[in-house]
């Protein structure tokens, strides 16, 4: 008796232990090729939490992850927590060897990788206050980082995140002088056979972007849910920005412009690329306006197709309007009320027609046109929603403005007047000759006014504007050592770019000079724009805004 | 190098205390009244509820009578004769395993430690004092817990406790010989890890002689030459030699080389420096704030490490060391008259001034007694390192009289205020007390390591205690759970104490739970409600026990001496001192309760 | 002691036996007596053990109100089936646990006293001994925990060592030993300090014939010292051979307690051996018997062996639990009789 249930309770043991194995394997299991896995496999997935496993396969790493027994979690759980306090406490000898043995312990979470190189070469190097010292944290941020990538070979978000660190801290850090001076002369972080001219930081981080890209290319490596906008642009942006650098460093003439020409190319190729969207088709930035071209004429047929029908329609609306409803429309925007605004809006609403209502229309009145007219309506949709994504991707990453960037900085008297506000900029520092600095700077200005005036699509409001403001503040100070101002009239009257100072004065360091300026009145200001008509329109545009 | 809690003088620790705490003496006598109360109300209740009031009253007299009487009759024949037995027991549970064990992570090491980093020595000494304490921690814990409790198992107490032992000398003997079988451990790994270090950190350069630049005066004659040594061990050092090239390197990485010049044959010798023991003499510091006005702590610049306050600069603010016990003979070590201070700096910024340059400040000395102060001495703040400064004896004050510093600066009682302004506005300087000091001779750096070593003893010590005691009354693993606790709960001491004392956010024990669980922040208020009420009703049970915990718990984080060591400051006697002085007050302490555990309890189950 | 074939003896001496203390309360009557004349060595005072679980609910009895005392210079066997009390009765003795009522004293101080433990010896059932020591080692240590000095030691060590006869093997570690030997070595250990009392906890357990010889020897050589010795076992022809009085423990309960001879031996039966007698007188005494409608079997005393009387005993305990077999065993045997 006693044997036999001794027997029975050992079965129900079995039974409740299979059952609580259920729901473990449920759970737990495991992801595969063909197979997203259990719950827990594909909560992984979607928040991104996976440990990669592809890469070097570090025995150091593996033998103590061995060594572990099973308590690595908490191991690493105990590790994050000094690291933290070595944070705490600015011990960054230990919090940097602490992240060495994080890293044996957990090689491929690429989330640690990423948040500590982070903390290094960010958060660290700002807290030491010695410029050497500062760049020697934001090295060995960008070394840790490298070493991540080692592990996790081919992984596009590490790789973009290394060509970020090495672009953007380096070369936009607020000591980015000092930072891409060291990192030229870093023997110990360039490989040997890199020649010196491509010991630049944004050149370097061009090469990690690239191989970023060729991961997602060639290795078919997922990239997430990174942007791919934004993904492929940072080859010609590091490209860009290399441009930049160095005529900021004072390099011009064909070296500039042949650096500005390849950033013109690959911001083109960039521009040809089939890019995901998040609907899920694929676009090419350069073809919005093949897109607006395919519409136009679509419409132009939906037009002939149903012609009037747009008019009828409109009218049929108007006739539905109330009388208030009209009323408001009536009036001009300075004379509503905010009632009137809202019920002037509502139906200015109504009274718009979609292309879509035009081709139920047709196919209301003209049924044997409806099976054209409904392929015409999808063409039309899916044109629109083209240009719409296109138009977004667009301006995520200012294309317009780049495209044009890449080619006026070809122009020569872009180069010029960089290369002459350079001199300015050398004659005012370096020899404090002012009256040398005044007039190259003058001249700068007058060749950006030029430029400008050819270029209407680069806005005054954009990184080019803040560059030129930035010369302009420096025209400044050298018109106060010679006791003169922009606000002192026969300055502003030979002063071009006011628009300019205008959308870029965020400091307000020149609020007296522009009321001034305005003060003195349009014929002013036309005068001192006479040959620039565009420049004009411009101007009173942003003061409509 | 941070130091947290100030070091008191021993006899005014062990007596006085710092303000508004105790002295560790009456503590102790505290503690072991409290603890001592608390198990006889407990023996009491139990003994009352078996054996009725007066016979347990009797029972509980008997027991504490003849416990005092067998406290004082500790025979130390044997004391050592179980103290001998226990080193054996170790022995034969292959103790020396641990070596191997501590062989192998030092041959491992080098997985974790690069030496790529700006200060190798700091980072290999915490490394291997740390794994060494955790080692012999562990080593410590093992053989304290289970030994009485494999006694127990094999009967063999059976045989000893039939014999005239006192149930005390079975703990005593055993709390020394494990003691004794870690200090042979220890004084095997403090060897080889001293090797280790040395080793690791011993690197040479090679100087290519060509590459050296020649230094010539204005007449063009060779006064020395210039140049760089090569890379090695991820550094290299820049070099002024003289026309013999001889010299020494500049320092990086905290060390520098003695360059000998054989003809064209340039050599480089060992580094120097890496290790050191500087012995600094702190003093007490003050603040200023902007206005001039006194106070106790700077501005803080929000960071939430609050070590360090802040003064402003450009303003009158100021931080203030006073030190005591200042003569002439503070210079004798060195070929020139005047003070040597060490200072470290921790610089703010509000704004990036220029990049590149340091933010300028000014130190004064001033006589606490005339008030008469020397003429500011502007330097450059070189952040969160150790700036050697050197002020010469004789100085001018503000009027550009020349003044002596020890005759007019140093009051009648030897007492001398060294001031510290940050002379850009809006720009910070951040000191803590231990920021400022005066440089005495160096200590030697092996001695120093000793010293480090002892601190690990004494945690050993007091692990192996705790574990031998727990034993007397529970089973082996139950045992180490509890030493285990006792370990970590030591280690973060400061956080528990934190918790029990309450102003932590999130609530006590329970509550914490509670929220983490409801993944609720720590801010917002729990409803109000029965169901708050009974938690932190909980809590503050909790709460309470926990503040008498913490009366109990070594801290280890303040025993442990492995900053001082990895940061190259001489380890104060005085903090040996008193480690050595807890030591012993765990090791009585434990002893007496080891007893009373181990009298009460019924051997044979 | 006369060899007879012990089981037609007990149904023959059963029917005869009779009273065994005509009149009188016995035991009582014994003690009472070697109290006068000797110091009491251990006594114990309605000593009972209650084993209790970790909630301190009772789980057994294992001793119930004992009341028992030894003299100097006797050999105190306690007898009893496996968990009769025995070694609960020397535990407690020896302080090793605390009584849950009554009090166990020994040489007249509490069996907690630490101090008593200088004049005691103990060998437990098994010898509980550090494996990791050599005989020599093993003797040293306890020695010093008798803070007995270093000739004094030396000399004793060496005395106990060829004593227990292991001079052999006296640089070996323990663990190597044989389970006489460790016996041995457990014996020399108790008897380190000189003791005048040991206490022995199953002395020949899992010894050979000779080993168990040799133990009962020793046991019977230490009471010709004077010293005394209170030994626990089960197996009943060792307690018979050494002991001067024992007691018989069943379910924690004192059954027995007297002399051995006394106790066995039966007082109604009379046996008569002779040598040299002449026919004639034999016939007379014949005559004399048959005169007094007797029965000659052998002219003796006969005793009844142990093992019968201890049966009989746990038997009666059995049936009959909580009282004292004594009375009992007089009413049964009556019965037997009737």
């Amino acid at each position: 008796m006693n044997q036999r249930g001794s027997f029975y309770r050992k079965i129900a043991y079995l039974i409740v232990i299979a059952v609580l194995l259920l729901p473990i394997s449920r759970l737990g299991a495991p992801s595969t090729l063909r197979d997203e896995g259990g719950t827990l496999a594909q909560l992984r997935e979607e928040y991104d939490l996976g440990q990669a496993d592809l890469g070097e396969i570090d025995p150091a790493s593996e033998t103590i992850r061995f060594a572990t027994l099973g308590m690595r979690g908490i191991a690493v759980s105990l590790l994050w927590n000094k690291a933290n306090q070595y944070k705490k406490t600015e011990d960054w000898t230990n919090f940097r060897a602490t992240l060495r043995q994080l890293a044996k312990l957990q090689p491929y979470f690429i989330s640690f990788w990423r948040y500590q190189a982070w903390n290094l070469t960010y958060n660290v190097s700002v807290e030491l206050d010695d410029v050497q010292d500062r760049y020697h944290y934001v090295k060995k941020g960008i070394e840790f980082l490298k070493e991540g990538t080692r592990y996790n070979r081919d992984n596009p978000i590490l790789l973009a995140e290394l060509g970020w660190f090495i672009g953007n801290k380096i070369g936009r850090a607020d000591e980015h002088v000092q930072y891409r001076r060291l990192f030229k002369a870093d023997n110990e972080f360039h490989p040997a056979d890199r020649p010196p001219e491509q010991r630049d930081n944004w050149l370097v981080s061009k090469k990690w972007y690239q191989q970023a890209i060729a991961s997602v290319d060639d290795k078919k490596r997922s990239l997430g849910n990174k942007n791919p906008t934004t993904f492929y642009a940072t080859v010609p942006m590091a490209q860009i920005n290399y441009s930049d650098a160095i005529e900021s460093e004072g390099t011009f003439g064909e070296k500039a412009r042949s650096a500005w020409e390849l950033a013109a190319r690959l911001w083109g190729r960039y521009a040809h690329r089939d890019l995901r969207s998040t609907q899920g088709f694929y676009i090419r930035l350069a073809d919005q306006e093949k897109w607006e071209q395919d519409l136009k004429t679509l419409e132009q047929q939906l037009q002939k197709m149903g012609p009037g029908i747009q008019e009828t329609l409109s009218q049929e609306r108007r006739k539905e309007l109330s009388p208030e409803q009209l009323a408001a429309l009536a009036k001009t925007l300075e004379e509503q009320t905010d009632e009137e605004l809202e019920l002037a809006e509502k139906a200015e609403a109504s009274l718009r027609v979609s292309d879509r209502d035009i081709v139920e229309r047709i196919v209301r009145d003209f049924p044997e046109k409806a099976a054209a007219a409904r392929k015409l309506g999808t063409r039309i949709a899916e044109a629109d929603s083209r240009i719409r994504m296109i138009g977004n991707n667009r301006q995520v990453v200012n294309y317009e403005y780049w495209k044009a960037r890449c080619e006026i900085e070809q122009e020569h008297s872009a180069l010029k007047a960089h290369e002459l506000a350079f001199a300015a900029h050398r004659a005012f520092q370096n020899d404090a000759d002012l009256i040398q600095a005044r007039q190259l700077f003058e001249e700068s200005f007058d060749l950006w006014a030029k430029v400008l005036a050819a270029h209407p699509e680069l806005p005054d409001d954009s990184p080019t504007g803040s560059s030129i403001m930035d010369t302009v503040s420096e025209y400044a100070l050298v018109l106060e050592q010679l006791d003169l101002s922009l606000a002192d009239p026969q300055v502003a009257e030979k002063f071009p770019l006011w628009n300019l100072v205008e959308a870029n004065d965020m400091e307000r360091k020149f609020a007296d000079a522009i009321e001034a300026h305005q003060k003195r009145g349009p014929e002013a200001e036309g005068r001192g724009q006479e040959d620039e008509g565009s420049e004009q329109d411009r101007g009173q545009h942003s003061k409509q805004e | 190098m941070v130091l947290e809690h100030e070091i008191l003088p021993y006899f005014q620790w062990l007596l006085y205390g710092a303000d508004e705490s105790l002295g560790a003496l009456p503590r102790f006598f505290l503690i072991v009244l409290a603890v001592a109360l608390l198990g006889l109300l407990l023996g009491a209740i139990v003994n009352v509820a078996r054996h009725g009031l007066l016979r347990g009253g009797d029972r509980i007299y008997g027991i504490v009578a003849t416990g005092f009487r067998e406290l004082f009759s500790i025979s130390p024949r044997r004391t050592w004769a179980l103290t001998s037995l226990a080193m054996k027991e170790a022995w034969r549970r292959r103790v020396v395993v641990s070596l191997v064990l501590y062989l192998v992570i030092l041959l491992f090491a080098s997985w974790f430690l690069r030496t790529d980093n700006q200060e190798p020595a700091k980072l290999l000494l915490s490394f291997v004092l740390m794994a060494t304490t955790y080692l012999v921690l562990g080593i410590a814990l093992l053989l304290g817990a289970f030994s009485l409790p494999g006694d127990f198992k094999s009967k063999t107490i059976y045989t000893v406790v039939t014999k005239p032992v006192r149930a005390g000398e079975i703990i005593l003997g055993r709390i020394l010989g494990f003691s004794l079988v870690g200090t042979v451990l220890l004084v095997v790994m403090g060897g080889c890890s001293y090797i280790f270090v040395i080793r690791s950190l011993d690197h040479r350069h090679t100087i290519d002689a060509s590459s050296l630049v020649r230094v010539t005066d204005r007449e063009g004659t060779l006064i020395g030459y210039d140049g760089r040594t090569s890379t090695d061990a991820y550094h290299h050092h820049l070099l002024e030699l003289d026309t013999e090239h001889n010299g020494d390197s500049a320092v990086t990485s905290g060390h520098y080389h003695r360059i000998e010049g054989h003809g064209e044959q340039v050599r480089v010798l060992e580094p120097t420096g890496y290790l050191r023991a500087r012995v600094p003499k702190w003093g007490k510091l003050r603040f200023k704030d902007r206005k001039g006005v006194d106070k106790a702590v700077g501005i803080s610049v929000g960071s939430e490490w609050t070590y360090r306050s802040f003064i402003d600069g450009g303003t009158l603010a100021a931080a203030i060391w006073t030190f005591s016990g200042i003569d002439e003979s503070i210079d004798d070590y060195l070929d020139k008259e005047g003070l040597p201070l060490g200072l470290i700096t921790r610089v703010f910024r509000t704004h990036k001034g220029v990049i590149g340059r340091p933010i300028s400040g000014a130190i004064q000395l001033r006589n606490p007694q005339t008030g008469l102060k020397s003429d500011a001495i502007t330097f450059l703040a070189k952040d969160a390192q150790v700036d050697d400064q050197f002020i010469d004896r004789e100085l001018p004050d503000s009027e550009g009289n020349t003044i002596d510093l020890y005759n007019d600066l140093v009051s009648d009682d030897g007492e001398l205020e060294i001031w510290i302004q940050c002379l850009e506005q809006g720009q910070y300087y951040g000191y803590a007390q231990a920021d400022c000091y005066i440089r005495l001779p160096d200590g030697s750096p092996l001695w120093n390591y000793v010293k480090a070593y002892i601190s690990i003893w004494v945690q050993m010590v007091i692990v192996t205690s705790i574990g031998v005691t727990a034993s007397a009354l529970v089973s082996g693993p139950v045992a180490m759970l509890f030493t285990v606790s006792f370990i970590v709960l030591g280690f973060f001491r400061e956080f528990f104490v934190w918790i029990a004392n309450g102003p932590s956010w999130g609530g006590g024990p329970v509550e914490s739970l509670v929220r983490l669980v409801t993944q609720k922040n720590v801010i917002s208020k729990l409803d109000p409600g029965p169901g708050t009420t009974l938690i932190q009703g909980i809590d503050d049970v909790l709460q309470f026990f926990m503040q008498g915990l913490a009366q109990l718990l070594p801290d280890f984080s303040a025993l442990s001496t492995i900053g001082f060591a990895a940061h190259g400051y001489d380890i104060p006697g005085d903090l040996i001192a008193q480690d050595l002085t807890i030591c012993l007050g765990y090791i009585v302490g434990l002893s007496v309760l080891g007893y009373f555990l181990l009298r009460t309890r019924e051997i044979a189950r | 002691m006369s060899e007879k074939d012990p089981k037609s003896e007990m149904v023959t001496q059963a029917g005869t036996l009779d009273s065994p203390a005509a009149g009188a309360p016995p035991a009582a009557g014994a003690q009472t007596q070697e109290t006068d004349s000797k110091p009491v060595v251990i006594q114990t005072r309605a000593l009972s053990k209650v084993y209790r679980d970790f909630w301190g609910r009772q789980k057994v009895r294992a001793l119930k109100a004992l009341d028992l005392e030894g003299c100097q210079g006797e050999v105190l066997g306690l007898l009893g089936p496996n968990g009769s009390g025995k070694t609960t009765t020397i535990k407690l003795l020896l302080g090793l646990l605390f009584p849950s009522e009554g009090e166990a004293l020994i040489f007249g101080k509490s069996a907690t006293d630490v101090s008593k433990n200088e004049r005691i010896g103990y060998l437990p059932e098994e010898s509980y001994l550090y494996r990791f020591l050599n005989a020599e080692e093993t003797l040293d240590f306890y020695g010093r925990l008798f803070d007995m000095p270093a000739e004094v030691r030396q000399q004793r060590v060496d005395e106990l060592i060829r004593l227990v006869g292991l001079d052999k093997a006296r640089r070996r570690q323990l663990q190597e030993y044989s389970k006489g030997m460790t016996r041995r070595i457990g014996l020399a250990q108790a008897l380190i300090n000189d003791p005048d009392l040991i206490l022995l906890d199953e002395p020949t357990s899992g010894l050979d014939p000779i080993g168990t010889r040799e133990m009962k020897d020793m046991i019977l050589r230490l009471k010709s010292e004077g010293k005394t010795v209170v030994m626990c076992s089960h197996l009943l022809a060792d307690v018979q051979d050494v002991c001067d009085r024992i007691a018989i423990l069943h379910q924690g309960e004192l059954k027995e307690l007297g002399r051995v001879d006394t106790l066995l031996t039966v007082a109604d039966v009379t046996q008569i051996r002779a040598r040299g007698l002449s026919p004639e007188c034999q016939h007379e005494i014949r005559d004399c018997i048959a005169r007094h409608q007797g029965e000659l079997l052998e002219m003796d005393n006969p005793t009844t062996t142990l093992e019968e009387l201890f049966l009989r005993i746990v038997r009666d305990s059995e049936a009959r639990p909580g009282q004292r077999a004594k009375v009992e065993g007089q009413e049964s045997i009556a019965r037997i009789q009737g």
